[in-house]
């Protein structure tokens, strides 16, 4: 793996969730997945609600993180999400309900039901929990 | 004089005021901390988010977006205050200001707080929106909630402009009630020209994700600063309740120990005296 780095820096309103020296993201944007190494141009996409993976040396983290945008600079790459967690923050029982109250609501057909946000929803709870190692 | 079991009575109960006007104090200073903590948090999302918005318009690409735009229509405002009292003069005053501002040019108000809501429909405001902080922290979601449906009627055109309406926390002693302007989107930060960037899928459309989270991350710092602002008057508030009481209970003390001086005297002259007319 080369030695060449960069910042990552990933950026919720409540907090910071992860800053550090790394070699390489994956991230994916509503175009699909992408990967970011050292050098590469400046550019700004909006991302997907999806997984981040983060590698350092041989190492390899994950996150899940629910959309936002991508921000690559020369020095640095900031990752803006409304919400993110690194995968060892995730509550797996509460991403399993969530997982299972949005599967109802979708499943209920119901007039009332946000179907976009129910899905949204499901996506979350999903990505979570692959990202936490647990396949729904 | 009152009588030394009147003034024991006083000083027990000034005694409790004051044990929970401290407790009250240390409360809110332990909130404060954590809501202080919570305003810079969440400072350089917001901050990031100006400067790709910012840099976005300078960059010479054909952007535009109805949330930039100027319009016609009377303006609305979001009023942010406390949902109960014991917070000295912290809601008289963000209040005092909100009316001000919207007495100068009138408009529907969107009320946050349960005293932001009694103070607004008393003086026969249109409240278009009410929402209430409950006793917990303000988490983002609250904000996006709030502000997504604003959204939507701007862009109805039920109002020209949106103003958000809260108290500043400048620091823990310093809390300023301030007006800023949330639409048309105005006064971004700078940023400095870090060359050009490639935007995909297109400008337009990052500009278009970009300006509603711009939104709601402000509204989200507006709510988690006038959480702290009303925290840091409850302590102040607090504080000067413990004091208050404190000074009363040496005055009561005071004249506790004068009323048991005069009994204990008035005891020794009436033995004396009764002493003196057996003798006599």
């Amino acid at each position: 793996m080369s030695d060449k780095t960069f910042i990552l820096t990933v950026v919720t309103p409540e907090r910071r969730v992860f800053q550090e020296t790394v070699n390489m993201v994956i991230v994916r944007t509503t175009d699909g997945e992408m990967g970011v190494l050292p050098g590469h141009i400046p550019l700004v996409a909006p991302l997907a609600i999806g997984p981040l993976r983060i590698k350092t040396g041989d190492d390899e983290r994950k996150a899940a993180v629910n959309g936002g945008f991508i921000e690559v600079t020369a020095q640095q790459v900031i990752i803006l999400s409304e919400s993110a967690e690194m995968e060892e923050e995730i509550d797996v029982a509460r991403a399993e309900s969530a997982r299972q109250r949005a599967l109802a609501r979708l499943d209920k057909r119901q007039a009332d039901v946000d179907y976009a946000r129910a899905q949204a929803a499901l996506q979350r709870a999903i990505i979570r929990l692959k990202v936490a190692g647990h396949e729904g | 004089m009152a009588n030394t079991r009147d003034i024991k009575r006083r000083i027990s109960s000034v005694t409790n005021i004051g044990h929970i006007t401290k407790a009250m104090e240390m409360v809110a200073g332990a909130k404060l901390r954590r809501a202080q903590a919570n305003v810079i948090a969440a400072r350089p999302y917001t901050l990031h988010l100006a400067q790709l918005i910012s840099r976005l318009q300078k960059s010479g690409l054909e952007v535009s977006n109805p949330l930039l735009e100027t319009r016609e229509g009377p303006p609305a405002y979001i009023v942010i205050a406390g949902d109960r009292g014991l917070s000295g003069a912290y809601n008289a005053n963000t209040l005092r200001f909100a009316q001000e501002a919207v007495g100068k040019t009138p408009g529907p108000v969107i009320v946050i707080g349960r005293k932001a809501k009694d103070f607004m429909s008393k003086r026969g405001q249109d409240i278009i929106g009410e929402y209430s902080l409950r006793f917990e922290d303000p988490v983002y979601m609250d904000a996006t909630s709030i502000m997504k449906p604003l959204i939507d009627n701007f862009h109805n055109g039920i109002f020209g402009s949106l103003h958000l309406i809260y108290t500043e926390f400048v620091s823990v002693l310093n809390h300023k009630p301030t007006m800023v302007q949330l639409l048309p989107i105005v006064g971004l930060v700078d940023s400095e020209d870090t060359g050009p960037y490639i935007y995909e899928p297109s400008p337009q459309e990052v500009l278009e994700r970009l300006l509603p989270r711009y939104l709601y991350s402000l509204v989200y710092q507006g709510l988690l600063e006038a959480r702290a602002s009303e925290f840091g008057a409850q302590r102040t508030a607090m504080k000067s309740a413990t004091d208050n009481a404190n000074e009363m209970l040496d005055q009561l003390t005071l004249s506790y120990n004068r009323a048991r001086q005069t009994a204990i005297t008035q005891e020794i002259l009436e033995v004396v005296n009764g002493a003196q007319a057996l003798e006599g």
